[in-house]
């Protein structure tokens, strides 16, 4: 298996709350447990927002094809957590 | 390398940290209920995220195929258990086109009669395949009206009449009376219904989840409407029907509230539905939904929605009735056992007491005094003398119940369930009933003593009667018997077993049997009519002959049938048609230890060993014609035997309240023997002619092809095993029947 600089990079958001668009518009938040070359991502602990509605969904795994924005949780950003 | 993934270990923990904080102030805020800063404190709360949609597109760029990222802690496997966002199937959350297109449901909407009857009969289906063991969700709970029953009122359209005029001229039509009446009823007493039979089901006597799904999924089903309030609503409406429903209407809807009325007044009567189906073929209006399949999304599960297919309107009611049919819905069989004994009573009024005395005299037709001892002794208790031997012996025999009671009402609970469960719980009970065995036969010892019974004089020497450990082998065989015959059923047994398995049978039936004709001798005994007169005797004997008679003739039967099928199998595998598979990782004698394992810690009777098997079904010496022709035989006697049991008296078999289900069994059993008799008739021809080539010498080519080994008949003689796996022999009924006629006493 090959193992890059970005690879390496990918590796170090595991386990950080992700954040996804789906082609529908929907959007789930969850934490990053997997991601492969399809960029087919399962998240973990999710919830699913549709506009204002909001429901718990649990592990779920998002198809890259319908993948439309990936957010990762930036800590460099959040200063309160540190 | 190692440097960046301490760190984000680090980090990750206190990403941790942080979400703690975050319930800390969230519960903080909740208990001074200030939702203004909340909303406030929350959006400050929430991380920071930074876009990696690109950098995603630029690292996957360079994943190998089949590469992962993954966390340690998480496999493929946990992978696999993930729900497909965007997959119709699994995601409950995506919109479909047909939800787009979707009116949202209209409870207002005034529904011409036929519409309300279609519903009602969409309801009805929803009901039964609820029966089958889908769940609610999918089933009844997509009627939307189900979810609004209580809004149903006349208010509820009063305003739309005062407002408008086109809709009280439609109103002229179709009376409200049909929706917020007819039709209210209606949901409301299959609710109750529902009610009803998950009270039932709670009752445990069934599996759940096994055959019926009772999630509720947190939807009220309106407990604590009252039944009673329910049959009101139904006899309102069927009042109204009578008075004001249009003439057709009248006739078939009106049927629909009476079904459901008998079920809601737990009516034993068989309902005579009236297929009302074609009369109310009217389609629902593609404008008004009041069903929605998918109801399902909106419902809190932890499994997702399995493929489920409505029941055809035809099946439905056949699911309704057929309590006989091989998959009896799990209600009834839930029914039947709550029926048959609840609170220590069968059906409700007859002592287990009273059943183990009839059924053991049905049977064995022991000394009278036996079970009317303890009668007497409660006649005489104030004060008059006590029969010392009486009193022993009413002591003998309430020991003796005592201990029957549990094993016998098992096993009708057992014949209660499905029939995969049925085998594995006979398999439980049977070391039960080993025990009482064992344990009767202590008693009878002591009975005979107290009685002075005098032993038989036979040619194996002296006989006693054990007239109640008889009864209790008699079960225990029948039990073993099904045991094995349900294997066939479920198809647990390879082709290759199939010699086993009969063979064993054929021992178990022959000891059956023999048991039997033993139990048969002991009954005819006349000197009991003679001697011993102070201890009085039943008046008759006899009527205990037949059935036993009846019960003979159908081992016998059933022993020819398996001797039959045996032996073509064996004559199959001489000619080399039947070629057991070579199994590497199979062993004979293993197998054959772990088919039998139940009946190995048995004391009687004598478990066979696999050296015995071998032994006999070693036919080496046997030609192959003498196999068919036995077996030909076999089934020509087994046919003999089953058209005299049907010529026999409803009454002398005992078959009285189910003689058209035990007439059924045993044609089935009757067309397995002709369809052999007919097959092997044709082998035993086309054998002989192999077996003489010499007169067919001249035409050499064609009675080769016609009749060489290879050739012939092979696949028909395959159909008939295939046949004789489908036949259920099933004594449900048989054992039932004890039951009805208790309950018509």
């Amino acid at each position: 298996m090959v193992d890059t600089p970005k690879i390496q990079l990918l590796r170090s958001y595991l386990n950080l709350k992700a954040k996804i668009t789906a082609s529908d518009g929907r959007v789930f938040i969850g934490t990053f447990m997997c991601i492969d070359k399809y960029k087919n991502i399962i998240l973990s602990q999710t919830e699913e927002f549709r506009s204002s509605e909001k429901r718990f969904v649990g592990l779920v795994m998002i198809p890259g094809k319908h993948l439309v924005k990936a957010e990762i949780e930036d800590l460099d950003l959040s200063p309160q957590y540190t | 390398m190692a440097a960046p993934t301490t760190s984000t270990n680090d980090l990750s923990q206190e990403g941790l940290n942080a979400s703690i904080d975050f319930t800390q102030v969230n519960l903080s805020e909740m208990s001074l209920a200030e939702t203004q800063n909340h909303n406030d404190i929350e959006s400050l709360l929430i991380p920071q995220y930074k876009e990696i949609t690109s950098f995603l597109d630029e690292v996957v760029d360079e994943f190998e195929i089949g590469q992962l990222v993954h966390l340690e802690s998480f496999g493929l496997y946990d992978a696999m258990s993930s729900i497909e966002i965007m997959d119709p199937k699994m995601d409950s959350g995506m919109i479909l086109d047909s939800d787009l297109n979707k009116k949202p449901f209209e409870i207002k909407a005034q529904l011409k009669p036929e519409q309300v009857l279609w519903i009602m009969d969409r309801l009805f289906i929803c009901e039964m395949t609820w029966h089958t063991g889908h769940s609610l969700s999918q089933t009844l709970f997509t009627c939307m009206y189900l979810h609004y029953v209580p809004e149903l009122k006349p208010e509820l359209f009063s305003n739309i009449t005062d407002t408008s005029n086109d809709i009280a001229d439609l109103n002229a039509e179709t009376p409200i009376e049909f929706v917020i009446l007819v039709l209210k009823a209606y949901v409301m007493g299959t609710v109750k219904c529902c009610q009803l039979v998950l009270d039932e089901m709670a009752k445990g006597n069934v599996y759940e989840e096994e055959d019926f799904a009772t999630n509720k999924y947190g939807i009220s089903i309106y407990e604590d409407f009252p039944e009673s309030q329910a049959i009101k609503l139904l006899d309102d409406a069927e009042t109204w029907m009578e008075q004001y429903g249009g003439p057709w209407i009248r006739l078939h809807a009106q049927n629909q509230i009476s079904i459901a009325m008998k079920l809601l007044n737990g009516s034993q009567d068989e309902i005579n539905v009236n297929n009302t189906l074609d009369l109310g073929v009217e389609v629902e209006g593609g404008n008004i939904p009041s069903f929605d399949p998918l109801i399902n999304r909106k419902l809190i599960s932890q499994t997702p929605p399995r493929p489920i297919r409505l029941l055809s309107a035809q099946e439905r009611f056949l699911t309704y009735h057929a309590a006989q049919q091989p998959t009896p819905c799990a209600f009834s069989r839930s029914l039947l056992q709550s029926t048959v004994y609840t609170e220590n009573r069968i059906l409700g009024k007859i002592s287990v007491y009273q059943l183990v005395k009839d059924s053991v005299t049905e049977l064995t037709n022991p000394p009278y005094v036996y079970f009317t001892a303890k009668n007497e002794m409660d006649i005489l208790t104030n004060g008059a003398r006590i029969d010392e031997a009486k009193y022993k012996i009413s002591k003998l025999i309430h020991t003796f119940v005592d201990s029957t009671m549990k094993p016998l009402t098992d096993y009708y609970r057992i014949l209660c369930h499905n029939r995969s469960r049925q085998r594995r719980n006979m398999c439980k009970v049977l070391a039960d009933w080993d025990l009482l065995q064992e344990e009767s036969e202590h008693l009878d010892i002591e009975l005979q003593s107290i009685i002075k019974e005098e032993p038989l004089k036979t040619d194996e020497g002296q006989s006693y009667s054990f007239h109640l450990s008889s009864w209790v082998y008699h079960h225990k065989l029948i039990l073993m018997e099904e045991i094995l015959f349900l294997g066939f059923e479920l198809e647990l047994y390879g082709n290759h077993e199939f010699v086993m398995i009969y063979w064993y049978l054929d021992y178990l039936l022959g000891v059956h049997c023999q048991h039997l004709e033993r139990i048969h001798m002991h009954a005819t005994d006349d000197r009991k009519f003679k001697k011993q007169k102070s201890l009085q005797y039943a008046p008759s004997s006899l009527s205990t002959v037949p059935l036993i008679i009846s019960y003979q003739t159908f081992v016998v039967a059933r022993q020819d049938i398996c001797r039959g099928i045996r032996r073509i199998i064996t004559a199959l595998q001489k000619t080399g048609h039947f070629k057991p598979p070579q199994l590497e990782f199979d062993n004979e004698s293993t197998r054959f230890w772990h088919r039998f394992k139940v009946y190995r810690t048995l004391g009687s009777p004598t478990m066979l060993t696999f050296q015995e098997l071998k032994e006999m079904t070693q036919l080496d010496n046997i030609t192959t014609l003498d196999l068919f022709n036995v077996s030909l035989r076999n089934f020509q006697s087994a046919r003999t035997s089953i058209e005299s049991l049907l010529s026999m008296k409803p009454s002398d078999t005992r078959m009285e309240y189910c003689h058209a289900e035990f007439i059924k069994d045993l044609r089935a059993m009757l067309r397995v023997c002709i369809a052999n008799i007919v097959n092997l008739l044709k082998i035993i021809d086309e054998f002989k002619s192999i077996n003489e080539p010499n007169k067919n010498q001249d035409n050499d080519g064609e009675s080769n092809k016609k009749g060489h080994p290879s050739t012939f008949e092979d696949p028909k003689a395959r159909i008939q095993i295939i046949k004789i796996r489908r036949v259920r022999f099933d004594f449900i009924w048989k054992d039932i029947r004890i039951l009805i006629r208790l309950m018509t006493i």
